[in-house]
């Protein structure tokens, strides 16, 4: 199950870098020159190369006949570790905001901002693949049902079949 | 002890929904084929992934790969919102949303 491995990986490592991130914040950590500053920077690509990795396992079980029953669980935890990982990069963009630009800090902010975008659009891709459900689709079918107007899937199947091939695509 | 035989009933409203997708018929046929035989046996395993905004009605996905458009095959994920409360047999589909994406068939 490579899936639950990555998933697995990707937990620890959001955990992980929410500590770091959190910890991270002192005034002599966000200096360019420090250690702090070069690992933190480290931590969140490699938590965005991560994210990469189980979303894009994440959209492609979601669109295989096989496995799209069981992407349920999967993307409970990609949402909740994606939604964990905005926030620590959030975190991370205001401390190198507040730490100001200079040569070294402006590389690495340039750096950081197109991995924090790259997650944005992670975020979004998952809400394009699984967006809400119409709520005036909802309202129609609950009037319809009360009225009894529904079709048993059986009878739906037969007439699509007994229609003529090229009364379809 | 006999498993209660779950009948599949769908609303004007997700049908007409469902036509906004553009399917193939076969596609189509394959996907209301999944809902008539698969969607009872699954029934246990995903009923308690309740819909937050309709408790009433459990989430069910079923993915098609549309390749009997040629010009333009494609993935679909289709997610239903199912009403297991109404009736102790029958589930009724009361809601649908799809998304789909470009589709490279093996060669």
């Amino acid at each position: 199950m490579t899936n639950r491995l990555l998933l697995q990986r990707y937990v620890r490592r959001s955990h992980l870098a929410e500590e770091l991130a959190e910890s991270w914040r002192e005034p002599e950590s966000t200096e360019p020159a420090s250690p702090d500053f070069e690992s933190m920077i480290d931590e969140c690509l490699q938590l965005r190369d991560l994210t990469r990795s189980a979303v894009q396992a994440l959209l492609a079980e979601l669109y295989d006949e096989q496995l799209v029953k069981e992407s349920f669980r999967a993307e409970e935890v990609v949402r909740r570790e994606l939604s964990r990982g905005l926030r620590i990069f959030a975190l991370v963009a205001d401390a190198l905001a507040a730490a100001g630009t200079s040569p070294p800090r402006a590389e690495a902010q340039a750096v950081f901002a197109a991995a924090f975008a790259e997650l944005r659009g992670y975020q979004q891709q998952l809400d394009d693949a699984l967006p809400a459900f119409d709520p005036a689709i909802g309202r129609q079918a609950r009037v319809e049902l009360e009225r009894g107007e529904g079709e048993f899937a059986e009878d739906v199947l037969a007439r699509l079949q007994s229609q003529h091939p090229a009364s379809g695509h | 002890m006999c498993l209660p035989a779950f009948r599949v009933n769908i609303q004007p409203a997700v049908i007409k929904a469902l036509g906004f997708a553009d399917l193939s018929r076969t596609a189509l046929v394959r996907l209301v084929a999944k809902l008539l035989t698969e969607l009872p046996g699954d029934v246990g395993a995903l009923r308690h992934r309740r819909l937050p905004d309709d408790p009433d009605c459990f989430e069910y996905r079923v993915a098609i790969y549309d390749q009997d458009q040629p010009e333009r095959p494609r993935r679909f994920l289709f997610r239903f919102a199912v009403n297991d409360t109404r009736s102790p047999d029958v589930l009724f589909l009361v809601n649908v949303r799809f998304s789909s994406k470009p589709w490279q068939p093996e060669p």
